[in-house]
C-alpha cells in the first residue's frame, strides 16, 4: 500500500485539499493505522499551538513588532518589485515548483498585508493626523521622511559605502562618493 | 499532475500581480517641476527623468524618481558646491528634503550632473499638483560667498565642508612635503579603512517625541578632547531606556575671545562592544559671550538598531557672532570628511598621481 506524504496527511487534517484528494486522503487513513495515528498526532500538535497562541508571553516588546511589521513591508514591496521587473523562467521543473508557488504566496500575503496597512483615500484623514507622526528614519535604502502615512525617501546608492548621520534637532544626512565619477553627494531630510 | 502545478502556478503568479498593481501613467513634465531662480549663478541645461515609473500598490501610489539635472555655472565664479531642495508638499508637507554636492570645482561656464534618486508613497487619490519640486537652496563659490534662499540651512553646512575640505587637502599636501608619495598614500588607505568600517554598522534612527521621560536611565556622556576648540563641554548625559536616547544635556563653555551664536556637537554611539555604529550632530542656535556657560538641551528621541552602551560627543564645529567658523580638526577618531572619502576613492579607483593632481589643481 502507498502511503499519502506527510505534507498530503497535513493538508487533510487541516481540510487543505480539494474534493477529490480529500476523498482518498480520507479513505485511506480510514483504513491504514499508521496514517491515521500519523493523522492524530497532526491533530494534537494543533491543539498544542492554538493553545499556546492564546497565551501572550510576558513583556511582548510591540514597538519591536511594529517596526519588524513596517521592516518587512518594505522588504514585501521591494520584493514586489523584483518580482515585476524580473520576467518569469520559461520552464519549471518538477522539483522547483513547490518553493516557487511558496514565493509567490508570501509575496502575496506581504502586499496583501502592505495593502492593507498603507493608507487608503476612504481613512479618517484626522486619525491618521493624530496617530501617525512626521519622523525620520535612515534605513539601508535611504533617508525616509514619514509624514502621516505618506513617504519620501532620498535612496542611497546600491554598492556604495554610505555614512549616515543623525541630527539630533530633527534630521539626517547620508553621505556617499559616487565611484564612478568621484562626486560627494550629502542627502538631507529634515522634519520641520 | 505537471501540467496542473504549472497551470496552478501561472495563476496564483497572475494574482499576486495584480494585487500588487499596474504601473501608472506618469507624465514627467507635469509630475516633476525644477525651479531655479532666472538670474541666479546656475542653469538648468537638461533634466533626463527617463528611469522613473510610478506603481500602484494597494491604496497607494509608489513612485520612483531617478534624474540626473545637468546644471551651468553661469556666474563669473568658480563653483565649490551646490545643494537642492526637494519637496514634494502634497506628500510630505512637514518635512525637507535636499541633495548637496560639495567639494565640487566648476569654472565659469562650465557644467556639471546631479543625480537625484527618490522614492514617493502616498495614497493613491490623493492631489494631482507635481509629486516633486526641484528647486536651489544654495550655491558656494570659491571665495566662500553664499546666494541661495538657504531653507534648510545649506549655508552653515556647506561652509563647514568647503572648510573641512581645505583642512584635509592641506594635511594632505603636508603629508606629502613631509613624507613623501608613502606617507600621503598611507593617510589615503586610513581614510578608506574608516569608510569601511562605518559602513559595516547598522544605523537606524527616528526622531519621535518623547513620551516617558522617567523611565530609564541615565548615561553620562564621554567627551573627545580638543585643546584648540573655541568652546569646551564640561558634562553631560542623555536618558536611556532600551535602544531609545533621549533628551540629551551637554554643558558648554565658551573658552574664545569672542561671542558664539552656533554650535554642532557631534556624536558617537557604541554597543556594548565597544563598537561606534552610529554618529550624528546635535546642533544649537545660541548667543553665548566669550568666558560664559550654557548648556544645549533636546527634547527629541533617537531610536538606535541595538543597545547603546556608551556615548561620546565633540565639538565639531562653531559659528561665532561675527560669522566666522570654527572645525574640528581631522582625527582618526571622527567619520573621515567627504573630501577625504573623494580623495581616497580616487586614489582606490585612478591611482596616487590622479589625486596629486587634484590637490596641487585645488592647492
Amino acid at each position: 500500500m502507498k502511503h499519502p506524504a506527510p505534507e498530503v496527511l497535513a493538508l487533510y487534517v487541516r481540510g487543505d485539499l480539494d474534493l477529490w484528494a480529500m476523498a482518498r486522503a480520507g479513505a485511506h487513513v480510514h483504513l491504514c493505522g499508521q496514517c491515521g495515528n500519523e493523522v492524530q498526532a497532526i491533530r494534537q500538535a494543533l491543539a498544542g499551538l492554538k493553545t499556546e497562541a492564546l497565551e501572550l508571553p510576558a513583556g511582548l516588546d510591540w514597538d519591536g513588532m511594529a517596526a519588524e511589521m513596517r521592516a518587512n513591508i518594505r522588504l514585501g514591496l521591494t520584493a514586489g518589485a523584483i518580482v515585476a521587473e524580473t520576467p518569469a523562467p520559461l520552464s519549471v521543473t518538477r522539483d522547483a515548483w513547490a518553493w516557487q508557488l511558496g514565493v509567490v504566496m508570501a509575496s502575496m500575503a506581504v502586499v496583501a498585508v502592505a495593502s492593507w496597512m498603507l493608507p487608503s483615500h476612504g481613512a479618517n484623514p484626522a486619525l491618521q493626523a493624530a496617530h501617525a507622526p512626521v519622523f525620520l528614519e535612515a534605513q539601508a535604502e535611504g533617508l525616509a521622511l514619514q509624514d502621516h502615512g505618506s513617504a519620501l525617501t532620498l535612496l542611497n546608492p546600491g554598492k556604495t559605502p554610505v555614512t549616515t548621520t543623525v541630527n539630533w534637532d530633527g534630521g539626517a544626512r547620508a553621505s556617499y562618493v559616487d565611484s564612478e565619477t568621484g562626486q560627494v553627494t550629502i542627502h538631507h531630510v529634515s522634519a520641520q | 499532475m505537471f501540467r496542473r502545478n504549472r497551470l496552478l502556478l501561472l495563476a496564483v503568479s497572475a494574482a499576486a500581480l495584480l494585487a500588487q498593481g499596474p504601473d501608472v501613467p506618469l507624465d514627467p513634465k507635469s509630475s516633476f517641476k525644477v525651479n531655479l531662480p532666472g538670474e541666479g549663478p546656475l542653469s538648468l541645461v537638461s533634466a533626463d527623468w527617463g528611469q522613473s515609473r510610478a506603481t500602484a500598490r494597494g491604496g497607494a501610489l509608489v513612485v520612483d524618481l531617478h534624474s540626473t539635472l545637468t546644471l551651468k555655472n553661469t556666474s563669473p565664479r568658480r563653483v565649490r558646491g551646490v545643494s537642492l531642495l526637494v519637496l514634494a508638499q502634497e506628500v510630505t508637507p512637514g518635512g525637507k528634503a535636499s541633495v548637496t554636492v560639495p567639494s565640487l570645482d566648476v569654472p565659469p561656464g562650465e557644467t556639471f550632473p546631479i543625480r537625484v534618486d527618490l522614492r514617493l508613497m502616498r495614497p493613491l487619490a490623493q492631489g494631482a499638483g507635481a509629486l516633486v519640486e526641484v528647486g536651489l537652496d544654495g550655491v558656494l563659490f570659491e571665495d566662500l560667498v553664499f546666494y541661495g534662499p538657504n531653507r534648510l540651512q545649506a549655508k552653515r553646512a556647506m561652509v563647514a565642508w568647503e572648510m573641512e575640505a581645505r583642512r584635509d587637502r592641506k594635511a594632505m599636501l603636508a603629508a606629502l612635503e613631509s613624507g613623501g608619495r608613502d606617507a600621503l598614500q598611507k593617510k589615503l588607505l586610513a581614510v578608506l579603512s574608516r569608510v569601511t568600517e562605518q559602513a559595516g554598522g547598522v544605523q537606524m534612527a527616528r526622531s519621535l517625541p518623547a513620551t516617558n521621560v522617567e523611565a530609564g536611565r541615565q548615561l553620562e556622556f564621554a567627551f573627545l578632547q580638543m585643546p584648540e576648540s573655541p568652546v569646551e563641554l564640561l558634562s553631560g548625559s542623555a536618558q536611556m531606556d532600551g535602544t531609545e536616547a533621549r533628551s540629551p544635556r551637554i554643558e558648554v563653555q565658551n573658552r574664545s575671545k569672542r561671542a558664539v551664536r552656533y554650535v554642532e556637537l557631534g556624536w558617537l554611539a557604541r554597543d556594548g562592544q565597544g563598537r561606534e555604529f552610529a554618529g550624528g550632530t546635535l546642533p544649537a542656535e545660541l548667543s553665548l559671550p566669550s568666558g560664559q556657560r550654557t548648556t544645549i538641551r533636546k527634547e527629541n528621541t533617537l531610536r538606535f538598531s541595538r543597545a547603546v552602551a556608551g556615548l561620546t560627543a565633540y565639538p565639531a564645529a562653531v559659528e561665532f557672532a561675527d560669522g566666522e567658523m570654527w572645525v574640528a580638526p581631522a582625527m582618526a577618531a571622527l567619520p573621515a570628511s567627504g573630501e577625504a572619502q573623494r580623495l581616497a576613492e580616487m586614489y582606490r579607483r585612478k591611482g596616487l598621481d590622479a589625486v596629486l593632481m587634484q590637490l596641487r589643481s585645488m592647492r
